[in-house]
């Protein structure tokens, strides 16, 4: 057999990852690639909560989004709702919009205004999706720019495993060979230090030109590669998931929920409610996390809490030589954020823009690593944001997360947006500049000042605009049909 | 306290010129509402420089928040239109490139065009990527039509920009921003008063005695940064060891032929010389380094190689490439040359401009510019200076040219390391490094890369994902497109008379 033109990648791994980095490596490659999945680790359970963004790369694979809702349980998602962050608070970071600018100043410095003049209607009513999904509403996307429809988007909900089902699935249509494996050895090429082949348990000796690490936190083939530890920056260390029932009315949300112990999160599905919480083991144990994790939510029974262990932090160099890590073995923040999926699939569309071209030079490794750590860094500092702003003082967990140290781009992105609303957006970055927004003034992090070009407009004009949007969106939302009927149409 | 008030009562601009009427335009027209005044000072008596006759896409989004006619502003300021920059004898003498404000081609199954036309080329396969670029091609036929809206026609694949006469444009836009309350005012400053408590400029005194107080101030002096560095004493950034010319020497002459649709640049032995035709003339200058030639020499060889007769004696102008330490410091904005400097290889100077404004209105101050208004202002404009920055030291440094002292020590000298990564993952696989902010774009890189012989050692492996025969086969189509529509569009000369002939204009 002749070698195919872009070589043999051989994916070590079974998890989202590893199918995902499958399928999106399939359909680039256009069959001009020989690629294997070796399937490791343990079997793939839980639930995926995913931005929008998602939606671009299953359009990238040609998949065809109704099939995919129906065969893995999967619900809308217009956002995240947090609450118990601040004791009484909540608010959504929901996918969309935040009213609209006027005379071409952001929103958020009119609604400052007003709210120094004493309005104190949230800013959510302000947000269609929050609007929409908070009354258990849905609504795609209108295709008419004049509607205020357009300006929506949204992710989804999945079931981890039958996620899974579906990209194997397509991997394999697309020419990719599966097996199950274990991994022994590793032998690497003594001059050159590239991994020459991977050694299974069998015996089997699996050659490949290029090497993709998705065995997790295991980092089996990465796992010499030093890993910039986060846990100062970050207290949870464990994560218990559990299955609970779904409510039949659930709103298109996850829900992110802080408690004295941690955090915890609700992901609807179909079938069932995904939930867990996410923690510090020597703060907590084990049997005291999953009794939280299960308070208060409706029994089921199916399987036995499952409880992880979480490091945050990244591989300094997540690409080396003619090994490639995506998911886990290159980093990890907690998840509150929803946007493991995303750091997955950027990983992928970032190995298909640098494939390893035979005889390049190191700058390619270098400029995926780049990308890779303002990627995760970004969303790592979203999270320490959560953390930084949590005004719970019942869990010696929050004390930590607030007095952590503060990274210099987080520091100076709070700074400009406490002074006077700024939001400044850095390269690479996962999430958009209305969740910026929603997670800043949500967490009671209020510009100080708002933009002077606003007092152009009399305070009484503004309140007659925003009120009017309010209702807009208000009679909008309650026209959307139900979350469950949205889901029956699609299912 | 008036609702429509602002905090900020009373705007001064310190000097007219391009940068000066810019700036009250652009504020007037967002701030023309409300209570706060626009005063602009400036002096009949002290020349503008004007030589920034060249302009990028974006000035159409300026001219549009403003609400200008177009026409009526092209016929006003002698403009015509602008495809891109011809660059002549930068890789080689003899040799010449566009660097076009469009596309090369289109992504095939999601790989970027370039990269299918490296492979065909190594293959033997493929044109010079010029006959792939619509605006290139029209361009080099001298003919031109605007952009078409649908954006699946190959029509739609460009922007375009002007070619005016700056000194006009500074006119029409003193009158737009008269009309909408700026208020000139004609002196020469002889005196700034700062405030004690705080350093801030308090007021200007006129030689005529007359005191203008303000809470903000934009200086928009030129080179000498009358506020921002004389009274403020900022500090400026020399980036000469990257940009050494220091120079220029500027002539209009007559026209000899109708105005092509692309503004010049050809190298010479000490610098490089530009060509901008507008309507009425052509302006020329030539940009050189003093330590490799003298003022005369310098002015005779400008002269020796216009294409008509001059209008009068070159004259000369001096300058420092960098940027001001801080372009915006206490109560005072830099804007235009007070904020720094960078030679108009790719007609950037009214970028800066437009760039600065936008961002002020972004981050408009209260009456205590807020320190962390300040320092987001800096950021922003230190990132689109650096970029800028980047992008001209690549056309020096990718330089096989050796016949002069000026170009063997260019191509020798040392680059920003930001630079140099950027060349790097060129040069291995044609990828072209993306950022959030800055100007120029992917198909500016490769314009400039590939005009200027860098070629890649290899493309992107992806490209391989599609059949060689199939790519071929739409690189061929797209090439016959390319000439097919440009061949249908009017000579430039000809939609310049139908549309916005200067010619008996007011």
């Amino acid at each position: 057999m002749t070698a195919p033109p872009l070589g043999r990648v051989a994916i070590i791994g079974g998890g989202v990852e590893a199918w995902m980095t499958a399928a999106g490596l399939a359909r680039a490659t256009g069959g001009q690639a020989q690629i294997r999945v070796v399937e490791t680790g343990p079997a793939v359970t839980g639930a995926l909560s995913t931005l929008p963004s998602l939606r671009a790369f299953h359009g990238l694979l040609g998949l065809d989004e109704a099939a995919l809702m129906a065969a893995t349980r999967a619900t809308y998602k217009l956002g995240a709702r947090f609450s118990g962050w601040t004791p009484g608070m909540s608010f959504c970071d929901a996918f969309g919009e935040i009213g609209a600018n006027l005379e071409g100043v952001g929103f958020h410095h009119y609604w400052t205004r007003v709210r120094q003049a004493g309005d104190a209607t949230p800013l959510d009513d302000y947000s269609l999706a929050a609007v929409i999904a908070q009354l258990g509403r849905f609504s795609p996307p209108a295709p008419d720019p004049r509607s205020p429809l357009s300006t929506l988007a949204y992710g989804l909900h999945l079931d981890a495993a039958l996620y899974v089902g579906v990209l194997r699935g397509l991997a394999l249509r697309s020419g990719v060979s599966a097996g199950a494996g274990e991994v022994a050895q590793v032998i690497r090429d003594g001059q050159t230090g590239n991994i020459a082949a991977v050694v299974l348990a069998d015996g089997e000796r699996v050659e490949a030109e290029l090497f993709v690490d998705c065995t997790g936190p295991a980092a089996l083939l990465i796992g010499d590669e030093p890993f910039e530890d986060w846990s100062a920056l970050l207290p949870a260390d464990r994560v218990v998931r559990i299955t609970a029932e779904v409510q039949r009315d659930a709103p298109p949300l996850t829900e992110i929920e802080a408690v004295v112990e941690g955090w915890r999160w609700r992901i609807p599905l179909r079938d069932r409610l995904d939930s867990g919480l996410t923690y510090r083991a020597d703060l907590t144990p084990d049997e005291s996390a999953v009794e939280a994790a299960q308070a208060g939510l409706p029994r089921q029974d199916r399987g036995e809490p499952q409880v992880l262990t979480l490091r945050s932090g990244r591989r300094t160099r997540a690409m080396v030589g003619n090994c490639v890590a995506i998911g886990g073995a290159a980093g990890m923040v907690e998840a509150m954020d929803c946007a493991d999926l995303h750091l997955i699939q950027s990983g992928v569309t970032r190995l298909i823009a640098l494939f390893p071209r035979p005889g390049g030079a190191a700058v390619a490794a270098q400029e995926y690593n780049r990308l890779g750590a303002e990627t995760i860094e970004r969303v790592r500092d979203r999270t320490i944001l959560h953390y930084r702003r949590a005004g719970r003082r019942d869990g010696a967990i929050w004390d930590l997360g607030r007095d952590a140290p503060i990274p210099e781009k987080l520091a100076y992105r709070i700074a400009q947006f406490e002074s006077r609303g700024r939001v400044v957006m850095y390269d690479e970055e996962t999430f958009l500049e209305p969740s910026w927004i929603a997670t800043f003034i949500g967490h009671g992090v209020l510009p100080g000042r708002y933009d002077p070009l606003v007092d152009r407009m009399p305070v009484e004009r503004i309140q007659a605009t925003a009120e009017r949007m309010r209702a807009i969106f208000r009679q909008t939302a309650e026209r959307a049909p139900s979350h469950a009927e949205a889901l029956g149409v699609r299912g | 306290m008036d609702e429509r008030d602002l905090a900020i009562r009373r705007i001064v601009i310190v000097g007219g010129g391009t940068a000066g009427w810019m700036t009250a335009a652009g504020l007037s027209a967002v701030l023309g509402d409300s209570a706060a005044s626009i005063e602009l000072v400036e002096s009949a008596e002290i020349g503008t420089v004007g030589v920034g006759e060249a302009t990028v896409p974006h000035i159409r989004n300026f001219n549009a928040k403003l609400g200008l006619d177009e026409a009526d502003f092209m016929r006003k300021t002698q403009a015509t239109y602008k495809l891109g920059i011809e660059f002549r004898d930068w890789g080689r003498k003899g040799e010449s490139y566009i660097h076009p404000f469009g596309a090369f081609g289109q992504a095939i199954g999601g790989v970027a065009f370039h990269q299918h036309w490296l492979r065909a080329r190594a293959r033997g396969e493929a044109d010079g990527i010029e006959a792939y670029s619509l605006p290139i091609v029209a361009a080099r036929l001298n003919r031109f039509a605007p952009p078409l809206p649908d954006q699946r026609s190959l029509g739609s694949t460009f922007s375009y920009a002007y070619q005016f006469d700056a000194g006009l444009y500074a006119q029409y836009l003193r009158a737009y921003s008269e009309a909408r309350g700026v208020r000139r005012i004609e002196g020469k400053i002889q005196d700034v008063a700062l405030r004690g408590e705080d350093g801030f400029v308090a007021a200007v005194t006129l030689e005529s005695g007359q005191r203008i107080e303000g809470d903000l101030f934009i200086d928009c002096s030129g080179f000498r940064g009358l506020l921002i560095e004389q009274a403020l004493k900022t500090g400026y950034e020399d980036w000469t060891h990257w940009l050494p010319c220091d120079r220029a020497a500027a002539v209009p002459c007559d026209a000899v032929e109708p105005p092509t649709p692309y503004t010049r640049a050809t190298s010479d032995e000490a610098g490089w010389r530009w060509r901008i035709p507008l309507q009425h003339r052509v302006g020329n200058g030539y940009v050189y380094c003093s330590s490799y030639i003298s003022d005369d020499e310098a002015a005779r060889v400008l002269v020796s190689k216009l294409d008509g007769k001059a209008q009068q004696d070159p004259r000369f102008l001096r300058f420092m490439t960098g940027r001001r330490k801080k372009q915006w410091n206490r109560n005072v904005v830099a804007i235009g040359l007070a904020s720094g400097f960078l030679e108009p290889l790719e007609s950037t100077s009214i970028h800066l401009i437009q760039v600065a404004i936008t961002t002020l209105l972004e981050l408009f101050p209260e009456t205590g510019c807020a320190q962390a208004d300040q320092d987001e202002y800096n950021r922003v404009m230190d990132l689109e200076f650096e970029r800028i920055r980047d992008f001209l030291v690549l056309h020096y440094h990718a330089t096989q040219r050796d016949d002069s002292a000026f170009w063997r020590d260019k191509a020798a000298a040392p680059i920003p390391d930001s630079l140099a990564y950027k060349m790097e993952l060129f040069r291995d696989r044609g990828m072209v490094v993306k950022y959030r902010d800055g100007f120029f774009l992917e198909p500016s890189w490769l314009a400039v890369y590939l005009g200027q012989n860098i070629l890649p050692r290899g493309y992107d492996p992806m490209a391989d994902s599609i059949d060689p025969g199939e790519a071929a086969r739409k690189l061929a189509e797209l090439k016959a497109a390319v000439r097919r529509t440009a061949e249908s569009m009017p000579a430039h000369q000809a939609f310049i008379e139908r549309f916005c002939d200067a010619r008996g204009a007011a």
